[in-house]
């Protein structure tokens, strides 16, 4: 993954060719008066919480017809 | 942040397309997950989704499994909880396991989720509980009164 430093005035001035870096995958560290102030990064690329939830492994999805609840009894009253 | 605590019977119908419950399941789910939620789990929930698909699924894989669960808060089992989990266990009628699980509701003044009827009827007691869909109910009915 790239990343490129970038000032406040090119953001301004060139935020349609940023825009379609930043879909590339390119990253910027943005820069005002000399100091860095802050990471642009594409939003595929944050972390998202609870993805693995939302997303569960194939591995991990059965086909019973069994109902959940009655599977579970099974296991707590047994 | 709003805190919930799901019970194994709704991770289970969520992983199981076939469960008469997987598409209510799965709204829900998909409706209140946000980084702003804290989904707690008490590690007999771990346990028992583990043991249920390790049963039925030749190919389970334990890491898929703490995969599943990243993100979660897991909440283990020690002394110290223990002692204070008995003392709550006094005010319903329920097996070690489920009362493991409401006692962790009412502990972590989390909202219990669940689809099974005796657990819920009990843990209504000392606990905000609720099945997916009396929720999700609930929910549409603040948004549009």
């Amino acid at each position: 993954m790239q990343t490129q430093i970038i000032s406040v005035k090119e953001l301004r001035n060139n935020f349609p060719k940023i825009r379609k870096a930043l879909k590339k995958g390119v990253d910027y560290t943005l820069i005002y008066r000399s100091k860095p102030v802050a990471l642009i990064k594409p939003i595929g690329d944050m972390p998202r919480k609870y993805k693995n939830l939302l997303n569960p492994s194939k591995s991990l999805m059965f086909r019973s017809k069994i109902s959940a609840v009655e599977l579970i009894r099974r296991e707590r009253d047994e | 942040m709003k805190a919930f605590i799901l019970d194994s019977s709704v991770y289970i119908s969520y992983l199981n397309p076939l469960d008469t419950l997987h598409t209510k399941t799965k709204n829900f789910i998909n409706s209140i997950t946000s980084p702003d939620i804290d989904f707690i789990v008490p590690i007999i929930v771990f346990l028992e989704v583990g043991n249920v698909l390790q049963k039925i699924l030749p190919q389970f894989r334990n890491d898929d499994l703490l995969r599943f669960f990243e993100d979660h808060t897991i909440i283990n089992l020690d002394i110290e909880l223990a002692q204070q989990m008995l003392t709550i266990f006094k005010h319903f009628n329920l097996k070690t396991s489920d009362a493991i699980i409401v006692a962790c509701s009412k502990m972590e003044n989390a909202t219990l989720v669940t689809w099974d009827e005796k657990l819920l009827k009990e843990a209504k007691k000392v606990a905000d509980t609720q099945t997916p869909k009396t929720f999700l109910s609930k929910a549409l009915l603040k948004r549009n009164p």
